[in-house]
């Protein structure tokens, strides 16, 4: 086999979570089997991700048009790819993905698009056969971004886009401390007490610490680079949501 | 219709068009009876569950032995 590319992990290990990085693949896994049934709950709580509109526009503006097919990867309970089939119409044209089963049983539960479990880094479709690919706010858990970014490239067609979601640290030290309160204290506890104790408490925890470890978004958009993408941009809303595009080039 | 309905549960023909196996990037075969898609070079079966093909090589069965 040719040999991968230097590759990125998205942050340092987090010993507060799992003691070994190479326990961090099945602590996330068995994370989001945990706390799926109550992430909907949540997040209309906490509106992470900033609601129904923002991620819908942010798709249009990825040129998301009827008669396109979208790959929403960690799709999670179906967030992103339920406004992706309210642009679309044809549910066969989005295919929802996640390497949970219990986010993909949630998103089941209300979605009639095709889903599938696989992992970001390794995906089971035929290369040029997308037209664009959404990650939303799950960029921090997959093991490395070059090797991901490397595989929506090639399922995309030449041209095709690539749309990420993601929370990050805001540049303003005073609204980075409000963040972190937020996020890393009040979100979890007021978690606590919408779903109870347990799996939604330590979901809510795990994603601040991500967020608050995660690469700059500079090395993000280096990773794109690296994986081939060009006209690569990012969009950021109230200091903290940031939307990355990329493109793969026509004539690749 | 139930009697047409294949173990493992429906997958949407269109998906089927383009899935591949994510180890080799190579062709599937889909066993109705069964519901497994069949990765002849990586020696892979892939559980189909609830209509979710499950691509993952840690979750599919072994062939040939």
């Amino acid at each position: 086999m040719d040999t991968p590319p230097a590759g990125l992990a998205p942050h340092a290990p987090l010993p507060r979570h799992y003691a070994d990085p190479a326990q961090r693949d099945r602590f996330v896994r068995g994370l989001f089997d945990g706390g799926a049934a109550s992430y909907d709950r949540i997040n209309a709580v906490f509106s992470l991700g900033s609601g129904a509109r923002y991620r819908r526009e942010a798709l249009l503006r990825s040129g998301l048009a009827p008669g396109l097919r979208l790959l929403d990867v960690a799709t999670g309970t179906g967030l992103v790819a339920r406004e992706a089939l309210a642009v679309l119409g044809r549910p066969q044209d989005v295919i929802g993905l996640d390497l949970s089963i219990g986010m993909l049983r949630e998103a089941r539960a209300t979605l009639p698009i095709p889903l599938l479990q696989a992992r970001a880094e390794a995906l089971p479709l035929a290369s040029e056969s997308i037209d664009l690919v959404s990650m939303g706010y799950a960029l921090r858990h997959v093991p490395d971004l070059v090797r991901t970014f490397s595989e929506y490239r090639r399922v995309l067609r030449p041209g095709g886009r690539v749309l990420l979601l993601e929370i990050d640290q805001p540049a303003s030290p005073v609204a980075l401390a409000a963040l972190r309160f937020y996020l890393g204290s009040v979100v979890p506890v007021l978690s606590r007490w919408i779903a109870g104790r347990g799996p939604s408490q330590q979901m809510m925890e795990y994603f601040w610490d991500t967020i608050d470890a995660c690469v700059p978004p500079k090395a993000i958009e280096g990773a794109l680079a690296e994986a081939g993408f060009t006209d690569i941009g990012c969009e950021i809303q109230l200091g903290i949501f940031r939307a990355y595009r990329a493109r793969r080039p026509a004539d690749s | 219709m139930s009697d047409a309905q294949p173990a493992g549960g429906a997958v949407d023909p269109k998906l089927l068009e383009i899935l591949v196996c994510p180890v080799t990037k190579g062709p599937l075969r889909y066993d109705r009876e069964k519901g497994e898609l069949i990765s002849e070079r990586a020696g892979l079966a892939y559980p189909i569950r609830d209509g979710i093909p499950i691509m993952l090589p840690d979750e599919a069965r072994k062939l040939a032995d």
